[in-house]
């Protein structure tokens, strides 16, 4: 294989997969970028095999073929030179040959055959959605996915198609367990989608497509064979769905309205990061207190001392009081876009319930800490 | 193992005695199994598969036959063996009675196994001077206790002669290598013997022409730490019969409890509760020794027929009085069959102890009250019942 290719073009496209690309793994190719030259283009794939990416960029194709690079290495060569162009050239051995026409590289490389075989995106059945509809989404979902590893079932985020009010909605869903943020969206064309039952997107798989869909526009997505595929221009992302082990999340969600409050969302954010400060793994909860028109916060840290913030409300019911983790309040509020957050209060046993306005169809839960 | 505790055994010359129970495993089925008496009994794994020899009656020995060989080796050596698969719940029962004569002596009491342990004597519970007396005792105990085990006992001033003096004199021998006595035992002391010392630096050392113990003084420390490396150290002091390693007992106090056995069975309840209430005055005070809170409470009940069953509740404030003990422990009582069967004995003990460095992270996170028939998935439901 041989090409020149547009250096920034190609940096762009080496730069997505940096994410993607295993630092360290059993695998050494699953560190690596395969490069198919065809005709007047380069694809460009990376993979974990558990997530797919592919890039496609226009170059002047000199010898057609398929190389391996190592996807750190490029990236930082990449990265340093500043010419326009950029020269790859296949040698004997593997090796391969670099410049930008100042700097000379000759770097050793893996057979492209040990490239894992990819999914090919054709015969999905995709429907368009509005990228920012897709972000929006994802990022009111995935900082409740599990941080814990190890096979964990719930590290991705449930899809499904859901029937709301009479409407087709796509959900979303993630839990760690102790919190659950859920996302019900509606948008044109919905109805095609081919999604049956629930399934688990991985959370890897979630970032991905966030950044895929961040640049706005729109995206493609369809799912197929356990497999979701979104594709954008010509870039396209496989991610491999988790076993959907999901709970039963519809019996916690609660409507109770004991003790609903309205809050403004900046000055309650501001409460917990002050309140966040002197907690830490071991004095984690912040004590919430209802009554006569305050929020009264707590937070109580035997090393450190305590501090404590008074929040006016419009509250006169009888005097409610729970502990909390702050950094599970700061992370849903920050994933809404209403000024004014409801909460709904029930009691120390039961989920804090989040809503806004603004942040139509999402709903945040938020178990209490025993005191 | 700090230095410090090692200096303690210097100040004095110990008492430190080593308890090894003849073919432990072998014996315990032979006691259990009458027939299979006086014949080769080998317990471990399948003669036919990849196991090895756990233990071997002395019959078996008799044929080569050894711990840790291969069974099929065994097999071979002795194929009208009896092959058994080790019953270790038993063997673990067995063990635990042991310990108990080893602490009527000393709490000083460091186990190795289930059918080895060390015993420091140097001060008793019975403030008794002969170690040898007291290692004959507990032999006797065991025999009696086992109904007919039997065990050797090595009696010296550190753990390394005591434990090579148990095994000199196997079955059912005491072996007492007093100070005097040290130098001579050791310098007649085959190399392999040494603790520490297996096939491969048994070979070293012959090679370097060390056949003894007496061998093994001849050479000098820097020549033993340059070939043995920090082993070499070791050697060197074990052949002067140095030793201060301490006994240390890995002991701890997982449960506190007190338990009567009546003269006659009785049936009337009231007479339980007001036993019970007693028993549970005695652990009050005993967790208040100890400074301890248990949040788990265990009601024991033998029936006439010697039937014995157990019934616990664990509860979430900590438990430091008769009184709330009792609570738990009537609403306990009135789920046993006591009354409607006569009873012979009745306990009632606390554990569960609180971690003092746990009881001051009072936060606990709860978990969403998601349904747990909903999904099998055993993740999914560890995740629901997560404390």
């Amino acid at each position: 294989m041989e090409i020149r290719i547009d250096r920034s073009e190609l940096l762009k496209s080496v730069s997505k997969v940096q994410s993607i690309i295993e630092k360290k793994s059993n695998m050494p190719v699953l560190s690596t970028i395969l490069f198919t030259a065809d005709g007047s283009t380069v694809r460009i794939s990376a993979t974990d095999l558990e997530l797919g990416f592919q890039d496609t960029i226009n170059a002047q194709v000199i010898e057609e073929g398929s190389i391996t690079l190592s996807g750190r290495k490029i990236f930082e060569i990449l990265k340093e030179t500043k010419s326009p162009e950029f020269h790859i050239k296949e040698k004997e051995n593997h090796w391969i040959f670099l410049s930008d026409g100042v700097a000379r590289f000759n770097l050793a490389s893996i057979s492209p055959e040990e490239f894992p075989a990819f999914l090919e995106p054709e015969g999905v059945a995709m429907i368009a959605i509005e990228g920012d509809t897709l972000v929006n989404m994802i990022n009111k979902t995935i900082y409740a996915v599990t941080a814990e590893e190890a096979g964990f079932k719930l590290s991705g985020v449930l899809t499904e198609k859901v029937v709301v009010d009479e409407k087709i909605q796509l959900r979303m869903v993630a839990t760690d367990g102790h919190r659950l943020s859920l996302i019900d969206k509606s948008f044109k064309n919905i109805e095609s989608l081919e999604l049956s039952e629930g399934v688990m997107i991985p959370k890897k798989g979630m970032s991905e497509l966030n950044k895929m869909a961040a640049d706005g526009g729109t995206i493609e997505i369809g799912f197929k064979d356990k497999n979701c595929v979104a594709k954008k221009e010509n870039a396209f992302l496989v991610m491999r769905l988790l076993e959907t082990n999901f709970p039963d999340y519809n019996a916690v969600i609660i409507k109770n309205e004991k003790a609903p409050v309205d809050i403004g969302k900046a000055v309650l954010v501001e409460a917990m990061r002050k309140m966040l400060i002197l907690s830490n793994e071991r004095y984690r909860a912040v004590k919430i207190t209802l009554e006569n028109n305050v929020m009264d916060l707590v937070s109580t840290n035997p090393d450190l001392g305590e501090a404590q913030e008074n929040i006016e409300i419009k509250y006169n019911g009888e005097r409610v009081e729970a502990g909390f983790n702050p950094k599970y309040f700061i992370d849903t509020l920050q994933s809404m876009q209403s000024e004014t957050i409801h909460l709904d209060f029930t009691d120390s046993s039961k989920p804090f319930v989040l809503t806004g306005e603004a942040d139509e169809g999402f709903v945040g839960l938020i178990m209490p800490m025993r005191v | 193992m700090g230095p410090k505790r090692s200096c303690r055994g210097m100040d004095k010359i110990r008492k430190i005695i080593h308890i090894d129970m003849d073919a432990f495993y072998a014996s315990v089925e032979q006691r259990d199994r009458p027939e299979l008496k006086g014949k080769p009994v080998i317990v471990g794994g399948d003669p036919n598969g990849r196991g090895v020899v756990a233990a071997c009656s002395y019959e078996a020995r008799t044929f080569g036959i050894h711990s840790a060989m291969a069974s099929s080796i065994a097999y071979k050596r002795c194929p009208h063996a009896i092959f058994l698969k080790p019953r270790f719940d038993t063997y673990k029962s067995v063990s635990a009675d042991i310990r108990e004569i080893f602490c009527e002596y000393t709490d000083l009491v460091e186990p190795l196994s289930l059918d080895e342990a060390f015993l420091d004597v140097t001060q008793n519970k019975k403030g008794m001077p002969s170690a040898t007396r007291i290692a004959r005792e507990i032999l006797e105990k065991i025999y009696d206790k086992s109904r007919g085990l039997t065990a050797s006992a090595g009696v010296s001033f550190n753990k390394f002669l005591a434990k090579i003096a148990s095994d000199f004199n196997k079955p059912r021998g005491i072996t007492v290598v007093t100070p005097d006595d040290a130098a001579d035992f050791i310098d007649r002391l085959p190399i392999r013997k040494f603790f520490g010392v297996g096939k491969v630096t048994e070979g070293k050392m012959h090679t370097l022409g060390i056949k003894t113990g007496d061998d093994l003084k001849k050479i000098d420390k820097e020549k033993l730490i340059n070939i043995f490396g920090k082993n070499g150290h070791y050697f060197y002091n074990i052949a002067r019969g140095i030793d201060h390693r301490p006994v240390e007992p890995e002991w701890i106090r997982k449960s506190i409890g007190k338990e009567t056995t009546f003269r006659e069975d009785i049936d009337d309840k009231t007479q339980m509760l007001e036993i019970l209430g007693q028993l549970s005055v005695k652990i009050e005070n005993l967790l208040k020794i100890d400074g301890r809170k248990g949040t788990t409470i265990t009601l024991k009940v033998k029936y006439f027929d010697f039937q014995c069953i157990t019934r616990s509740v664990t509860v979430r404030e900590p438990i430091v009085d008769a009184d709330t003990i009792m609570r738990y422990i009537q609403a306990l009582l009135d789920n046993t069959e006591a009354g409607m069967k006569k009873v012979r004995l009745l306990g009632v003990s606390v554990s569960n102890f609180i971690d003092a460095s746990r009881t001051v992270k009072k936060y606990r996170q709860l978990p969403l009250p998601f349904s747990a028939e909903i999904r099998s998935d055993s993740l999914a439901r560890s995740l629901i019942v997560e404390d």
